[in-house]
């Protein structure tokens, strides 16, 4: 008798939870793609259909677009907890940030030391950097009487960053390295004749 | 009270024999309340399944109801950026059924097999082979020898002085059935001619799917934007 009120007991327990779908199990591994197939809900495939634009915005680095669309997620009807609208959140936060950094790192920057193979060496020049309003890690970087005397850069180079907002670009001997750190951007020349530094600072 | 069942003697609560008769107490009554509540057993139990699901039943309904009506703010997150950057190489990524690829895996995949296009026009038939070019780890061999003959303009566009580069790789129309991923792509590659800079823009369409556990390219679809 005891065991069968044990048994019982359980039972009504087992039932408070709730197994979940197929569709919860999908929305919650992040793989929205396979949500907008099988969702049964008209909600649930909207809020899919959305999140796969936005990822997509996401992935191609359109982070205003991204903006855009993460807030007509959070202002649909989910609900506060739904892994949709908190991923939205997330990837919108991450955006908003980008965003602000890469806006941090516009303007003009000052060559105020220069080396080759750790050793100083007269270089001089400027670069103003602007970003893409679209896609935010393409940058125009436009080279002012930029390098050394009688070889001065004066032309303007469209480079897409990585989102370290660091760049590597090839050329048939060597490559050359962009990377912003704080207020500063250094340019690094690598190739069979040695390695060429320049360190610009924001000119405020 | 107990007695002895030999004389009648009353007998103490301790008392190991009667006091009259010596007889010694061999077995004791049991006490008359035991019957009374193992009858209230059951009952007892009832009320205390009855008051825990009751209490439980009504937590659970007021944490539901304050979770559907309040919005709670969340606090301020990032995405870390290894986890939504190219920082970590896409073709070491392995899968399972319980550890399906996420929407945002395959699109970065894609990404990241851009920037082995460069690479991949400087594929030569007669020297190379295909094991050597990093592009093959996304990819089947068909959709690799595909791709060799769609990147014909970029390939005449290059100059071995300055390399082709990624520009802009932009994602469109991305569908799933959960075994196939299909998805289309807008992707342009800048070149240098001259001093000028010069761009290169392809349409295509991936299918990738999950080959045993890591991600496959199977075919490519790839056409040249004339602006």
């Amino acid at each position: 008798m005891r065991y069968t009120w044990m048994l019982l007991f359980c039972l009504i327990l087992s039932g408070c939870k709730e197994t979940p779908s197929n569709v919860q199990r999908e929305m919650e591994n992040d793989a929205y793609t396979q949500v907008v197939e099988r969702a049964t809900t008209e909600q649930d495939s909207q809020a899919a259909q959305t999140m796969v634009k936005l990822e997509q915005q996401f992935a191609s680095y359109h982070f205003k677009e991204v903006i855009r669309t993460a807030r007509t997620i959070e202002q649909s009807d989910l609900a506060p907890d739904h892994p949709i609208r908190e991923r939205a959140q997330l990837i919108e936060q991450t955006a908003q940030e980008k965003i602000k950094q890469v806006r941090q790192f516009e303007g003009t920057y000052e060559v105020e030391r220069s080396t080759f193979e750790n050793e100083p060496f007269e270089g001089s020049g400027r670069i103003h950097v602007s970003f893409d309003s679209r896609n935010t890690f393409v940058a125009s970087l436009q080279f002012d009487h930029f390098g050394t005397a009688g070889s001065f850069r004066n032309d303007t180079e469209v480079i897409r960053f990585e989102p370290d907002l660091s760049a590597r670009l090839f050329f048939s001997e060597g490559s050359v390295t962009y990377r912003f750190v704080r207020s500063s951007l250094r340019l690094t020349f690598e190739g069979p004749g040695g390695k060429k530094t320049y360190q610009l600072y924001e000119v405020t | 009270m107990e007695r002895c069942s030999l004389c009648g003697t009353p007998l103490g609560y301790e008392d190991d024999a009667c006091s009259y008769c010596q007889h010694p107490v061999i077995a004791r009554k049991r006490p008359e309340t035991e019957p009374t509540s193992s009858a209230f057993r059951p009952v007892l139990l009832c009320i205390i399944i009855f008051f825990v699901l009751m209490t439980s039943s009504l937590f659970w309904y007021m944490t539901k109801d304050a979770s559907s009506s309040e919005v709670v703010p969340s606090p301020v997150q990032t995405w870390s950026l290894s986890e939504w950057s190219d920082e970590q190489v896409a073709y070491n990524q392995t899968y399972s059924k319980n550890k399906p690829p996420t929407s945002y895996d395959v699109l970065r995949f894609v990404r990241q097999y851009t920037g082995t296009v460069p690479e991949l026009i400087t594929f030569s038939t007669r020297y190379d082979s295909i094991e050597t070019f990093s592009s093959i780890q996304y990819m089947s061999s068909r959709a690799f020898k595909s791709e060799l003959q769609a990147l014909t303009a970029l390939r005449q566009k290059a100059t071995s002085a300055a390399p082709p580069r990624v520009h802009t790789v932009e994602f469109q129309d991305f569908s799933s059935d959960g075994s196939i991923y299909e998805l289309r792509t807008l992707e342009t590659y800048q070149t240098t001619q001259g001093n000028e800079p010069s761009f290169v823009t392809y349409r295509v369409q991936y299918r990738i799917q999950l080959h045993t556990d890591h991600l496959q390219i199977t075919h490519t679809t790839r056409t040249e934007v004339k602006t």
